[in-house]
């Protein structure tokens, strides 16, 4: 098995290692925003951050240094870093471990960010159900406070900055970023019409920048080494580790950080330690549940952010699902559709409209009532929800659809066929009882 | 050559379909397809509102943009080309609505807004005329929302127009979105019953039946209504409005979107006040007095007989023993005719209107000042200001559409907002508050707005910001004002207000660095006891800071009623003819001789409360009261009852039976707002027509018909063809209330008469208006101050008669600060007993911060207890009657039931 020098994941797998303020600091940490403050302005680490080619890990892979570029200079606007750690993508679960094992590596990840924009203030924003996590952050943060590194003239410099945890309330919705704006303001999570953006107008109408927090924790490494070293792993275009959230039906399931570039079948068969005995992969969630299905024929699509396009879905959250053959597709994408039907806001008509339909219909499908003509409708309803929404939900909702329509249409059919799941009782079946709304 | 380049670079020129259009930077791009005269089809688009994109009806191509963008919220862009129409557009709309139709019920037969729903319009006119949609379709419970509002969610395309102008526009905010996806729906965050403004704007904007009225559910299809647009009679913000009707029934009132002064916003009096005009108990024909009853009779009899009543006491005791009061809710048509009816046919100079509650302290105050007693600054000033003060004024409460641009300005537009009052913040009422948006919240206690506005000069003067120009031109006024301000102890001032100097230098500072700035004054000032000084006053601080005449700047008084100015100065009033000429000025009287080739009576007349007085003494013999009820307005203290007693013929002329009803010899039935045409002055000057919605019903006559009636009975013509021709002849008589257009501002200052105040008027009072006066000394009997306050839901007589009204909650409470509430082991809900030297009331409590420690609210117009609480006191010199606060003790008669419970 290839190994790789670990970065984001090296402290925490370090035996011992507790995650407190003076363990991080044994092993190397808040050097990085030391030397920043002492050594670099603003304008330099935005630069630095742009010639490492850090790219977004949030989902959609925007370039970081870019983004923060954004952010309007003029010194009468306060400005705002919000740290999104709402991470609810269905099978995505490395920013947790992030916070729960080694809080302070995304805090000085933050503290550099905020540094770069000019940020007083900096909001993590938790998703709801990590309880554990938020105590984790408010106790690091009280630490760090403690120590002069988070307040007033952090680490003795002229510089302001203050962390503070405002936990969701169990949306998905409050991930995608001017949504988690809107719950921070103490409003109801509805994602906002774009233009404007957040660099313009976010937080309290102020210039903001939405981070993720893998994306964060990758900061103190690129100061510390330095851009080129950064740049040189991975890929030319997705340079960088990444951690992957591997699921489903393999052996080792678990968070690995690896390269950019390498192929889906090394992450699978050689860190995730292959499909379990006895069993064949059937398809592939590659970014989480907002991702086009791959099937075996995409193992050796390599995964970086162009390559995954490529070949028809994307890098999105770092979560792959894995699943065999006991898997039935159509039960898949009802699940998933299950899912996002209960996590639309229902702000935007497609989304809200379209979600419901798509799934009574998969519902029918997979009750043994489905009609010839629900394929084609399953088609034409996808189409007009995909980039007519006023968030990406829209385009993510969709993709399961769509997938499977694509590579596992005779499924569907037999299904329609049938009258009933051609697999019988498989793993998650329910039976028909009518929907909610 | 600058300003041109500065014009072309303001201007962006685009393509849509196929054609330039030009229009300003930052126009949006539905709006700027409007004006190249393409429509957009959109449901959650709205002018009024802050685009919120969610209904994705509007999208359409933009040649270079990887996706359909939202023409709703996309701003043009130099060069851009754009397709409202191509094939993917229409694919996209036509997906949109299938998404839309498919969970609607189309019930459109049995929903009120079938007809004139935009969904119905749109369906028409771009989806094919079957389904595709073959699933269950979601569904909701029925629930109303509130006692006003039917919510039928089903119907709801979620468009989040009610949401937004409930916070955007109202600042009520009681409206959100509740649960996710398709079963989203309209409602508080919380399910609790709806205690908003009831303004009906969310009904009114909601594009679909998801909203609607149940004034009248079920009850038309909106094609059968006949729609007449007239003015709003409920206060003097002046608001245009429809009157909607079916068989000469009223069947609901609506406004256009941006329609007249109030741009298509109303309030609850506007939008469901109406009901009053269909009510049952109206006078529907003339009443004589016949062995102690009152019985019906016809116009023939009761004309002739009291046109001979009038007859005969002006021929025993001279026309000085008849006297007048007509409502200032009248049309100016009708004030008009009611005092040349008074003075000519009468003989009498004793003409008063309902103005003398208020307006007359302003006239009085403002007159030699700036030649008026309008606002100086238009309602778009206020729109634009910087900043605002408001003093004296619960916005909400008494003038509802001020009310909403002064939030716009604070919330939108970022406006600095001063308000000086006895109310506090109360953050979380779904009733907004102006105090609750202001940035220097200089709250008070009961009467010393005076001081505060006495503060707001001092520290103008001492913080060398008075206007350098008038320092030079006025220097005499200048140094005299500042000598006196000077005069003043900052610690005198801040014990009398109870705030500190820096916070009175703070607002005075956000009012003098505000390029536009506007002062707003209401009845908490011109209906207290020393309103004339304060209202000098604080047009000096205008004047001071070079905020009086400056575009964009002004001093604006609000009136209660829709037409206090109208009445002041058509010359309804003894000292006024019309015209605001005072009658002592021999010039002016000559010139209305020649008009009307009659002279009006000579020498002083009686004013409201004069008249009650003469009454009482027996020399007032008979009162003509038209619209109004002094009985029902005023306190026992002012001993109505007596003078309406001894009167020998007393005339009351209404839509209905109010309290003096019951003491007069003939009661005369008049038509409502609604049924008849006339014009109304607004607070800000404006003479707005209205036109006859409905045939008045049963017998009852305009005003102005039945004075033409009387007047001819009496031998003394005064025929006009039609209210058209009586407002001519006002205007002729009086020049100044000709209307100079709809952009023409109708209140701006008199320079001739600024002059005359800058160089001596000023010296008017000077001493008296800057001088704090005697603290006024808690009483430890009665140490509450209670403040008779003007409700949203209630503001006199007809609209207390509404009974759709009636049903908004939490009305009609005495309001108590939490800790006073503490103090005397109160819960909301509780009984207590109010008494004050005049007596006592018992009332029910409600909690509300709005109420400042040591001070109680109480709204007018539902108790008469508690109205009669308060001592009558009369200005001196402008006759105004102060009845509106008292001392009193409180008690506990019985606690909610809730807390009874608790407690046992
Ligand atoms: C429906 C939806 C849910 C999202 N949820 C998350 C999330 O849980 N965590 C996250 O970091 N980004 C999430 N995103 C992406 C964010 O909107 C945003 O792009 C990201 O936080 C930016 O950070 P980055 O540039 O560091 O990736 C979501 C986006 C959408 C459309
Ligand atoms: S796409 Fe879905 S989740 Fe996004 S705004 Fe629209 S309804 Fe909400
Ligand atoms: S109730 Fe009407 S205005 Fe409100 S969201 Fe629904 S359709 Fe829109
Ligand atoms: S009462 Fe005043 S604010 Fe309300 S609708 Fe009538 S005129 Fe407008
Ligand atoms: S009108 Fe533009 S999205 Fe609704």
């Amino acid at each position: 098995m290839p190994t790789y020098e670990k970065i984001l994941l090296k402290n925490m797998d370090t035996p011992g290692y507790t995650g407190d303020l003076a363990a991080y600091e044994r092993a190397g940490g808040y050097q990085a925003i030391r030397k920043v403050l002492k050594e670099h302005k603003p304008e330099q680490v935005i630069e630095i951050v742009k010639k490492s080619g850090l790219r977004g890990r949030g989902g959609a892979g925007f370039p970081t240094g870019t983004k923060w570029s954004f952010i309007p200079k003029d010194p009468s606007r306060p400005k705002y870093l919000c740290v999104n750690a709402d991470e609810s993508e269905p099978g995505t679960f490395k920013d947790r471990q992030l916070i729960d094992r080694d809080p302070h590596q995304m805090l000085e990840g933050a503290l550099i960010a905020a540094y770069a924009i000019g940020a007083k203030v900096a909001y993590i924003y938790v998703r709801g159900e990590f309880a554990l996590g938020a105590q984790i952050l408010e106790r690091a943060i009280a630490e760090a406070r403690a120590r002069g590194y988070i307040g007033k003239h952090v680490f003795g410099s002229g510089v302001d900055i203050d962390v503070w945890v405002h936990r969701g309330a169990g949306a998905y919705i409050c991930g995608e970023e001017t949504a988690l704006l809107e719950s921070i303001e103490g409003k109801r999570g509805l994602p906002r019409a774009k233009p404007p953006f957040p660099a313009i107008n976010g937080l309290y109408q102020q210039p903001t920048v939405v981070n993720n927090v893998e994306t964060l924790a990758n900061l103190p490494h690129i100061i510390a080494r330095g851009p080129e070293w950064y740049a040189a792993i991975g890929t030319l275009k997705s340079p960088g580790m990444r951690i992957f959230s591997v699921s489903g039906h393999v052996k080792r399931p678990g968070n690995y950080e690896v390269p950019l570039g390498i192929p889906l079948r090394e992450l699978i068969d050689e860190h995730a330690g292959g499909v379990r005995d006895g069993h064949r992969i059937k398809a592939i969630i590659p970014g989480g549940a907002s991702a086009a299905f791959f099937t075996p024929e995409h193992l050796d699509v390599k995964l970086d952010f162009e390559s995954i396009a490529q070949a028809g879905s994307m890098l999105g959250s770092g979560g792959v699902t894995v699943m065999d053959e006991t898997v039935c597709m159509v039960w898949a994408a009802y699940n998933l559709m299950g899912f996002f039907h209960h996590e639309s806001c229902g702000k935007c008509t497609p989304c809200r409209e379209g979600s419901s339909w798509l799934h009574h219909i998969l519902h029918r499908i997979e009750h043994g009532e489905g009609r010839d003509e629900d394929l084609a409708q399953m088609e034409r309803l996808c189409g007009n929800i995909a980039g007519k929404t006023v968030c990406a939900f829209g385009d993510a909702e969709v993709a399961p659809v769509l997938s499977t329509l694509k590579h596992f249409r005779h499924e569907y059919e037999a299904h329609i066929r049938e009258r009933q799941c051609p697999m019988g009782e498989h793993v998650g079946a329910t039976h028909a009882s009518p929907l909610p709304g | 050559m600058t300003t041109q380049t500065a014009v072309a670079t303001n201007k962006v020129t685009l393509t849509i379909n196929g054609q330039a259009v030009t229009v300003e930077k930052g126009t949006l791009l539905i709006e700027a397809a409007k004006q190249a005269g393409v429509d957009v089809p959109h449901f959650c688009y709205h002018p009024k509102l802050k685009p919120d994109a969610n209904c994705r009806m509007c999208l359409v191509e933009i040649e270079k943009a990887p996706k359909l963008q939202t023409s709703c919220n996309m701003p043009v862009a130099e060069g851009m080309v754009v397709h409202t129409d191509s094939p993917k557009v229409a694919e996209a709309r036509a997906g949109v609505l299938e998404f839309i139709l498919a969970n609607h019920p189309l019930d459109c037969p049995i929903c009120d807004k079938g007809g004139e729903c935009h969904l119905q319009d749109e369906a028409h006119a771009y989806t094919p005329n079957y389904s595709r949609f073959q699933e269950p379709k979601r569904f909701f419970e029925k629930e109303y929302f509130g006692p006003l509002i039917d919510k039928e969610m089903t119907r709801c395309v979620q468009c989040l127009r009610c949401v937004r102008y409930c916070d955007e526009i109202v600042d009520s905010r009681a409206l959100g979105s509740r649960d996710r996806g398709s079963l989203l729906q309209i409602g508080g965050l919380v399910n609790r019953e709806l205690d908003c403004e009831f303004c009906g704007g969310c009904i009114q904007i909601c594009p679909v039946g998801a909203l609607t009225s149940r004034v009248a559910m079920y009850d038309y299809r909106p094609w059968q209504l006949k729609k007449i647009e007239t003015i709003c009679p409920h206060c003097a913000d002046g608001c245009r409005l429809k009157v909607e009707s079916r068989d000469n029934v009223a069947l609901r009132i609506t406004s256009d979107a941006g329609r007249g002064r109030n741009a298509g916003d109303l309030c609850a009096k506007g939008y469901f006040g109406f009901d009053v005009i269909n009510r049952d108990d109206r006078l529907k024909k003339p009443l004589v007095r016949k062995a102690r009853t009152l019985v019906e009779t016809s116009w023939f009899e009761a004309t002739a007989l009291v046109a001979e009543r009038f007859a005969a006491i002006k021929a025993q005791h001279g026309g000085g023993a008849i006297g007048g009061i007509i409502s200032a809710h009248a049309s100016n048509e009708d004030l008009y005719l009611f005092q040349k009816f008074m003075r000519l046919v009468m003989g009498s100079p004793h003409v008063d209107s309902t103005a003398r509650y208020g307006h007359h302290n302003t006239i009085a105050a403002l007159r030699d000042v700036v030649g008026h007693g309008r606002m100086t600054a238009s309602y778009e000033d206020i729109d634009q200001a910087q900043a605002i003060v408001v003093i004296g004024a619960d916005l909400t409460e008494t003038n509802p559409i001020v009310g909403y641009r002064v939030k716009h300005a604070a919330r939108n537009r970022g406006a600095a907002l001063v308000t000086v009052g006895r109310y506090g913040a109360n953050h979380g009422s779904f009733v907004s508050n102006l105090v609750n948006r202001a940035t220097h919240a200089l709250t008070t206690a009961p009467g010393q707005e005076r001081a505060v506005v006495l503060g707001l000069i001092k520290a103008v003067v001492e913080s060398g910001r008075v206007e350098p120009a008038l320092a030079a031109a006025s220097p005499a006024y200048v140094r005299r004002l500042s000598a006196l301000a000077g005069r003043l102890a900052w610690a005198d001032l801040e014990a009398r207000a109870g705030l500190s100097r820096a916070a009175i230098e703070a607002a005075a500072a956000a009012y003098t660095g505000a390029e536009r700035a506007v002062i707003l004054f209401g009845r908490d000032v011109v209906r207290s006891s020393g309103a004339v000084d304060t209202i000098r006053l604080i047009a000096d601080l205008a004047i001071l800071a070079g905020k009086l005449t400056t575009p964009g700047c002004g001093v604006n008084p609000l009136c209660d009623e829709a037409n206090e100015q109208g009445a002041v100065e058509l010359g309804v009033a003894p000292e006024y003819l019309p015209g605001l000429i005072p009658v002592s000025d021999d010039a002016g009287r000559r010139r209305l001789a020649a008009a009307w080739k009659d002279e009006a009576p000579s020498g002083a007349g009686w004013t409201l409360m004069e008249m009650l007085d003469q009454a009482r003494a027996g020399r007032l013999k008979a009162l003509y009261l038209v619209g109004e009820d002094p009985l029902g307005d005023l306190p026992a203290s002012a001993k109505v009852r007596e003078a309406l007693g001894n009167l020998e013929l007393l005339v009351c002329q209404d839509a209905f039976r109010g309290p003096s009803a019951e003491l007069a010899h003939v009661c005369l039935p008049a038509a409502s707002f609604a049924e008849k045409e006339g014009s109304w002055t607004n607070h800000e000057g404006r003479v707005q027509k209205g036109k006859q919605a409905l045939d008045a019903v049963g017998e009852a006559e305009t005003d102005a018909a039945i004075f033409s009636e009387i007047a001819r009975a009496m031998g003394y013509p005064l025929d006009y063809a039609d209210p058209r021709e009586i407002l001519a002849e006002a205007v002729r008589v009086a020049p100044a209330l000709a209307t100079k257009g709809a952009s023409v501002h109708p209140g701006t200052v008199d320079p001739a008469t600024l002059a005359g105040y800058l160089s001596s008027g000023f010296e008017r009072d000077v001493e008296r208006r800057f001088a704090l006066g005697p603290a006024a000394k808690a009483s430890a009997e009665h140490p509450y101050r209670l403040t008779l306050i003007r409700s949203l839901f209630r503001s006199g007589a007809l609209t207390g008669r509404s009974a759709a009204l009636a049903k908004a909650p939490h009305q009609g409470t005495l309001l108590v600060h939490p800790d006073d509430a503490a103090a005397l082991g109160v819960a909301g809900g509780a009984t207590v007993r109010l008494r004050s030297a005049q007596g006592s009331a018992e009332v029910m409590v409600r909690i509300s911060p709005k109420a400042r420690p040591g001070q109680v609210l109480f709204p007018e117009h539902y108790a008469e207890a508690v109205r009669d609480l308060a001592p009558i006191d009369v200005d001196p010199a402008t006759k105004v009657p102060i009845f509106r606060e008292a001392s009193v003790a409180i008690e506990t008669v019985s606690q909610p039931m809730s807390r009874v419970r608790e407690m046992s």
